[in-house]
């Protein structure tokens, strides 16, 4: 196995003395064998590949609720939205698992699309734990993974309708622990309002959608189709 | 059984900056994720990785804990020098559809067979990072068996999502 040393350089081992390097080779054995297995497909949106997701041929109306976004601007959502592709996803920054998974997956996948259809779907990540998402955690939160993500945020009633306007069960605070942490209950649905009619006719559970199913998906919804 | 593990956990905090210190001067072999244990070699922590956290005072660690001996054995804690608190937690979803997370306080890792930490199941919560970690950074981990004792592994951070691309296709749902 060889290994790069201008890699070596730039790691650093945090929590013990430096002197680790026996620990430092174990972590780039790891890091070879995981990498070895990522592949990078190809931008193929040919249409006989399977959806992500699940579909609602209805559809799920939007929202009609003005929350703020993080830039202390009011977001009329119906307005906002109206002939975009906008993905819609609760959840909250103090989130350690599904809310990065989600988000990260959606901008890898966009950094994988690039151009073209599907490439700029709004994303809107509406931030239920009020006490804490506030507009500037939003903007250092959503701005670490891809800054053309938009926080929206609003009262504890707003979120609360806005959450149930779209049929999502109420959002929950856990009791807080020793140092005052506390989780949040929420749903994990993305949902996916297609530019021709507004309406969501696609959702999928973030967490456990790979970036390479909204790489196929996106510029399919971005044309209105979603199925 | 509780009290047992109460004590372990307690052990394991006074311990950690004293057992990572030792680990960094020890292991040398290089064969795999985990450095230090009381049994070495059958029970492993392997593939420790952490995505670049958005929010940068929370983030999930992600692993394979591999017991490969013929003992059952439980974690009882993991603890890491750059969080004020880490929590085992499972992510499940709960009878109306929410997302929620459960700690694991006592976490079955049976005889010859490995549990899976991955994006949507089982995490290792670090709350309060006290260092602005970045990709490529290695985090200490120490994670307390009932049985092994203690086990040094070492988590490296990584792009979000990278470690997803390879786990998501083979967690159990």
């Amino acid at each position: 196995m060889t290994t790069d040393p201008t890699a070596w350089s730039r790691r650093r081992f945090l929590g013990a003395t430096v002197t680790a390097s026996g620990l430092a080779v174990a972590g780039l054995a790891g890091c070879s064998l995981s990498q070895a297995s990522t592949h990078d497909p190809s931008v193929d949106t040919g249409e006989k590949k399977p959806w992500g997701g699940e579909v609602d041929e209805q559809g799920l109306a939007k929202p009609d609720i003005t929350l703020t976004d993080m830039n202390g601007e009011p977001f009329p959502f119906v307005e906002k939205t109206k002939g975009k592709l906008a993905l819609l996803f609760f959840g909250y920054t103090n989130c350690p698992d599904v809310c990065p998974v989600t988000l990260s997956s959606l901008a890898r996948a966009l950094d994988k699309i690039g151009t073209g259809p599907g490439s700029d779907p709004m994303v809107l990540f509406v931030g239920v734990d009020t006490a804490r998402d506030t507009p500037e955690q939003l903007k250092t939160y959503l701005g670490r993974i891809n800054p053309a993500f938009l926080g929206l945020t609003g009262t504890d009633h707003q979120i609360a309708d806005a959450n149930k306007q779209v049929f999502n069960p109420p959002i929950t605070l856990e009791p807080p622990d020793a140092n005052g942490e506390y989780a949040v209950g929420h749903m994990s649905k993305v949902f996916a309002y297609s530019p021709t009619d507004d309406l969501a006719h696609r959702y999928y559970n973030g967490d456990k959608v790979r970036p390479q199913t909204w790489v196929q998906d996106l510029p399919r919804l971005a044309k209105g189709q979603f199925q | 059984m509780i009290p047992t593990a109460r004590t372990l956990l307690a052990a394991a905090a006074l311990g950690a900056f004293l057992l990572v210190g030792a680990a960094a001067c020890g292991s040398g072999d290089g064969g795999s994720a985990s450095a230090q244990s009381s049994d070495p070699g059958t029970l492993r922590v392997e593939d420790a990785t952490i995505d670049w956290p958005a929010n940068p005072t929370t983030a999930a660690v992600r692993m394979v804990v591999e017991n490969g001996t013929d003992t059952d054995d439980t974690l009882v804690s993991v603890s890491s020098p750059v969080a004020k608190t880490t929590t085992i937690h499972r992510t499940e979803t709960d009878d109306a559809g929410r997302s929620t997370m459960t700690e694991q306080k006592d976490l079955p890792v049976p005889a010859d067979s490995e549990v899976t930490f991955a994006p949507g199941g089982l995490h290792v919560m670090l709350t309060g990072i006290t260092e602005d970690l970045q990709v490529g950074d290695e985090v200490a981990l120490t994670l307390t068996f009932e049985h092994a004792g203690t086990v040094e592994a070492t988590a490296r951070v990584v792009e979000p999502g990278s470690a997803g691309d390879d786990t998501e296709g083979s967690h159990d749902h």
